[in-house]
């Protein structure tokens, strides 16, 4: 290394002046001290520490002390191939990782893009991801200009290759340094404040007074510039964008109580205020720090992930099997996955072979053979033995994880009452700054030596941060808690338009009913079912398979001998078994096959079960019939109570079925519902033109099969996808029930209701919190120092109702 | 001598990086004694919360010691006829240090390089015999042999007491000094890296600055006060020296 490059002290890191330097050595410092305890470190063996402080120094490094960064490279022609995509004529879509993100009048800001960038037509903050979604005019302006302005805000952007947590992890990394120097500037100036105090009482002489209220404004300066930065780049950015934001009354309250503080320490009279202010800053930023971290738990994939995939995973290390959060995992790892287990990741099989259920992302409840080579997705549940896995892809990488990329609040539109938040957002901050002129200039008139602190403790008090968070915080708290419950919904506004009542439509097969035939009555001959299971042994078809589970259950496991069978034939099947000729099939079919008339018993039995619309399939043995087996697809258990606690909600619950419409209105009327909302015969087509009829209110929810009613769910206010899995589900419609029947139907209403509910609740409190508040500091009745304790209070407290959000399990 | 405590106070806040530079890494040897496995994180902050502690009473003694020599340095000069003999000696050589420091962090390269061999040796064998004793009594060993550690920034604060020319204020200004390292200590622990390093970079600089401030300030403010002969140099003019317990002639 040159000696005339910057150089760190091998022991400390910091600066050696070149003064100190010697030449032919391989370790530098900056004082004898450095020399002394580096000689103490190495000789007692802890040299590890310097590898650990060598990536603290080359994250901080990374975290950005350098140079300003140039955003041209963005702008390559390659990298805009690779990176970015054609939207429309003329327009470019991409998304860029942002640095800095600390709470939500960031989001605000940073959507407010198009205002400060002409040619900007979009932009939309993932938070979770700590990216920004931006879309822009390529005949107006470029990416590398969005991110040079997204970087005039004080943002970092870069391409998107560090994840979402390392991003928030940055993040971290420097407010904790933040907050650390403004911890010493609070403490330090808290301790002259105390001095001067004291002085008072013993006289201290006017040049000492001086001296500290000096070193008080020094280390108050300190503070205000370095940590409490942050405040007044924000409120530039915000004005920038005009775009009133929480920043801008907490940096005037800052800038009004420094300058003051600063006239009264040049004139030698009056308070400084920079101890109150140091600790405002130290206070503000605390609180910052703890509701960011709060918001981003609530917030976060993983809680969503988690309700499909463990926590933990067991790690094989050197043949060693280790229990390790699952988030540890990295591809590589080997990772033992026993029977009953959930797959923790996406992987390869090494060792072992067993059955693995695939259902909640593919939807197909048959259990896969697996063995080494087979791939395996998070989220699948192991059957039969266990497995050794090697991991391929963690968390967000997984399929799974994929899939669930959409389910948070911001990959949908905005609800309206995130707009409403919003709206009321801008206002707010315009108001407060208003109230805080009024009460200076008012209190100017009156006292004039407390105008200053209490227009400060107005500005600080008003928290709009609380109304931000009010609304999001809740739907991303609900989501989560939907997940859990395996219902999985993108985007927010889905839960605003199902906690209004309006017409619910419901598909037959498969929602209503189980979506497959069984056997659901049989009538005459008992002891040709043994004859009939093993006939039908050698048909694929649906009713076939239904009797021959039928069978099974009823312990005809044996295997008659079966000879000559003939399934040419619509409508039945014809075979010798036992040496006896057995017909199974429908009326025509068996009609012109045997001989005898029908004996009463399955006369009745079948007049009853067309009444039913459930379809008899006749018996006959050697030319008479035997038997009657009445086949159909039964209705789930729970459909006529989930039905009626739909429309005890307020709901209009109807049928909508390619169907008979015999059978629909049979299904409706064991259901309970209006002949009027029962339609069956329908074609997709018909069904899009029901659902687009809103005639029942502002919502019109179509419930069905993501592959049949793919359209009518797309048409529907909210479409929501039953039946198969997560990854086709969530293709088709907005959100997808993955647990069995329906009763998370009743699940989702009731929790959509509770989470507006919520919502209201958090911009109850935070609109009182703020008119009391603001009414108090105004009146003179709370300082800066409670006004920076309460402001933090009020965010946590709508953090706190939000996670105290019920997520009530309905019962079936 | 308030207005001194606060001075002192203030320059360590802001030099106070520089201890934890060197200071944090020897908390390694208090948490994981020589290499073993680290201690549970109870007894690591038993073990931290003694070496502060213990820094904190070698500072003081140290601080009681340099105020003895300072005192022993007024009598001498007074008997020779010199007046504040200790304080000036104080002020001229942390003047001397900052500049030197400036001219080093300027670029200006000196051939003298000190070594202390026997300051190395007796921390060494402080850390071997502590070794196998609890993290208290390891914590409060090794901050107090931290004293022995020849540190510059340490001694501007020891010539500083040393210039007070009274053992209690000379105690008093290393407390002081002690004080002023804590929150530093406390936020960043043995993770000065964790420090942009635009900060980092300013800190030689800042450093020398504050010794010559000093030097100034203990030059100046706590001889203009001096009304008469025969008191002493604390600033407090109105107390006769008799009432202070200060040193006399």
């Amino acid at each position: 290394m040159s000696l005339s490059s910057p150089v760190g002290c091998t022991h400390c890191g910091l600066p050696v002046a070149q003064a100190r330097r010697e030449d032919g050595v391989d370790a530098w410092f900056c004082c004898h001290g450095c020399r002394t305890a580096h000689a103490l470190i190495v000789e007692h063996g802890l040299e590890s520490f310097y590898r650990q402080a060598g990536a603290d120094e080359r994250r901080a490094a990374a975290t950005g002390d350098g140079p300003r960064p140039s955003y041209d490279d963005l702008d390559r022609a390659r990298f805009v191939e690779a990176h970015t995509t054609v939207t429309a004529p003329g327009e470019r879509e991409a998304t860029l990782g942002i640095e800095g993100m600390h709470c939500a009048a960031c989001i605000w800001l940073l959507e407010k893009l198009p205002r400060v960038v002409p040619g900007v037509v979009e932009a939309r903050v993932d938070w979770r991801r700590a990216s920004l979604r931006v879309r822009w005019q390529t005949e107006h302006t470029s990416l590398a200009a969005i991110a040079e302005a997204v970087s005039g805000l004080g943002y970092r952007p870069h391409p998107e290759a560090a994840s979402g947590r390392e991003r928030h992890g940055q993040t971290d990394h420097r407010q904790l340094v933040s907050l650390g120097i403004a911890f010493a500037a609070a403490g330090n100036n808290m301790l002259i404040a105390l001095s001067l105090y004291l002085g008072m009482f013993l006289m201290m002489a006017e040049p000492v007074v001086q001296l500290l209220r000096g070193a008080s404004c020094v280390v108050g300066m300190v503070s205000l510039l370095g940590p409490g930065r942050v405040f007044f780049v924000g409120a530039w950015a915000a004005w920038r964008s005009r775009t009133p934001h929480m920043d801008l009354p907490v940096a005037l309250g800052l800038a009004v109580g420094g300058v003051a503080g600063l006239v009264n320490t040049v004139t030698g009279q009056g308070e400084v205020y920079f101890d109150t202010l140091s600790a405002l800053v130290f206070l503000l930023l605390l609180g910052r720090f703890i509701q960011a971290r709060q918001q981003r738990r609530a917030a976060a994939l993983v809680e969503v992930l988690y309700s499909v995939t463990p926590r933990t995973a067991r790690r094989v290390v050197d043949g060693e099997v280790l229990e390790v959060p699952a988030l540890t995992l990295e591809p590589g790892d080997w990772v033992q996955v026993r029977a009953g287990e959930v797959v923790p990741a996406d992987g390869t099989v090494l060792r072992g072979r067993s059955a693995v259920d695939h259902k909640v992302l593919t939807g197909e409840s048959r259990p896969c053979t697996v063995e080494p080579g087979a791939s395996l997705a998070a989220g699948a549940i192991n059957l039969r033995a266990a497995l050794t896995v090697r991991v391929d892809a963690t968390g967000e990488d997984t399929r799974m994880g994929r899939i669930l990329a959409d389910v948070e609040p911001s990959a949908g539109p905005a609800a309206q009452v995130v707009r409403l938040a919003d709206r009321i957002g801008g206002w707010f901050v315009v108001t407060v700054v208003i109230a805080a002129v009024v009460t200076l200039v008012g209190w100017l008139v009156l006292d004039p030596t407390v105008a200053v602190d209490h227009a400060v403790a107005l500005l600080i008090v008003a928290c709009p941060c609380a109304l931000a968070l009010a609304t999001p915080l809740a739907i991303s708290v609900a989501i989560g808690r939907a997940a859990r419950a395996q219902i999985l919904i993108k985007g927010g506004d889905v839960l605003q338009r199902l906690a209004t009542p309006g017409v619910l439509w419901l598909d037959k097969t498969g929602t209503l009913t189980q979506g497959c035939m069984s056997v659901l009555q049989w009538d005459g001959d008992a002891t040709a079912l043994a004859w009939v299971t093993a006939l039908q042994r050698h048909s694929s078809h649906p009713v076939a398979r239904a009797l021959v589970e039928y069978g099974a259950t009823r312990g005809h496991h044996g295997r008659p001998t079966v000879t000559d069978v003939d399934q040419s034939m619509r409508g039945g099947i014809e075979g010798r078994v036992d040496g006896h000729r057995v017909l199974v099939g429908n009326a025509p079919f068996v009609e012109g096959r045997v001989t005898g008339p029908l004996p009463p018993v399955v006369l009745r039995a079948a007049m009853q079960m067309v009444a039913r619309v459930v379809s008899p399939v006749f018996v006959a043995v050697d030319g008479q019939v035997v038997a009657v087996a009445g086949v159909g697809d039964p209705l789930r258990p729970e459909a006529a109570s989930v039905v009626g606690q739909l429309q005890e909600r307020g709901w209009e619950v109807g049928i909508l079925s390619g169907d008979h419409p015999d059978v629909v209105a049979h299904v409706g009327r064991a259901l309970g519902l209006s002949a009027a909302r029962c339609h069956g015969g329908l074609l997709p087509r018909d069904k899009v033109a029901y659902v687009r009829q809103r005639d029942g209110g502002p919502s019109t929810v179509m419930v069905g099969d993501g592959v049949n009613d793919g359209a009518a769910l797309a048409a529907a206010t909210v479409g929501i996808a039953v039946r198969e899995g997560a990854e086709s589900g969530l293709d088709a419609a907005p959100v997808y029930l993955g647990s069995p029947g329906l009763a998370g139907l009743v699940e989702l209403v009731d929790g959509s209701r509770s989470t507006l509910r919520t919502i209201r609740r958090n911009f109850a409190v935070s609109l009182a919190y703020n008119a009391v508040s603001i009414g108090l500091a105004a009146f003179g009745l709370i300082g800066p120092l409670t006004a920076a304790v309460l402001m933090p209070l009020s965010s946590l407290s709508v953090v706190g109702m939000s996670l105290a959000l019920r997520w009530r399990h309905a019962s079936p | 001598m308030i207005a001194l405590l606060g001075s002192v106070l203030v320059a360590s806040v802001v030099g106070s990086l520089h201890c934890v530079g060197m200071c944090g890494p020897l908390l390694g040897l208090v948490t994981a004694p020589a290499g073993r496995v680290r201690l549970p994180v109870a007894g690591a902050i038993r073990g931290a919360v003694a070496h502060g502690l213990g820094r904190g009473l070698g500072y003081a003694l140290l601080g009681m010691l340099a105020g003895s020599l300072g005192m022993a340095i007024d009598l001498g000069g007074a008997r020779v006829g010199l007046q504040r003999t200790a304080v000036i000696m104080a002020g001229g050589s942390m003047i001397l240090i900052g500049v030197v420091g400036l001219l080093h962090a300027a670029g200006v390269r000196s051939r003298w390089r000190p070594r202390f061999p026997l300051a190395t040796a007796m921390v060494s064998w402080v850390v071997r015999r502590s070794a196998a004793t609890t993290p208290r009594l390891r914590g409060l060993g090794l901050g107090m042999a931290t004293v022995l550690i020849p540190c510059g920034w340490l001694h501007v604060f020891v010539i500083t007491a040393a210039g007070t020319g009274s053992p209690g204020a000379g105690a008093a200004v290393m407390v002081a000094f002690w004080l002023g390292t804590m929150p530093a200590m406390l936020v960043f622990g043995a993770s000065i890296q964790r420090l942009g390093g635009r900060v980092r970079a300013q800190l030689p600089w800042a450093m020398s600055t504050i010794a010559i401030a000093v030097g100034v300030y203990t030059l100046t403010m706590r001889t203009v006060v001096d009304p008469e002969p025969g008191r002493a140099s604390t600033g407090e003019a109105d107390v006769p020296l008799s009432e202070r317990g200060a040193p006399c002639h």
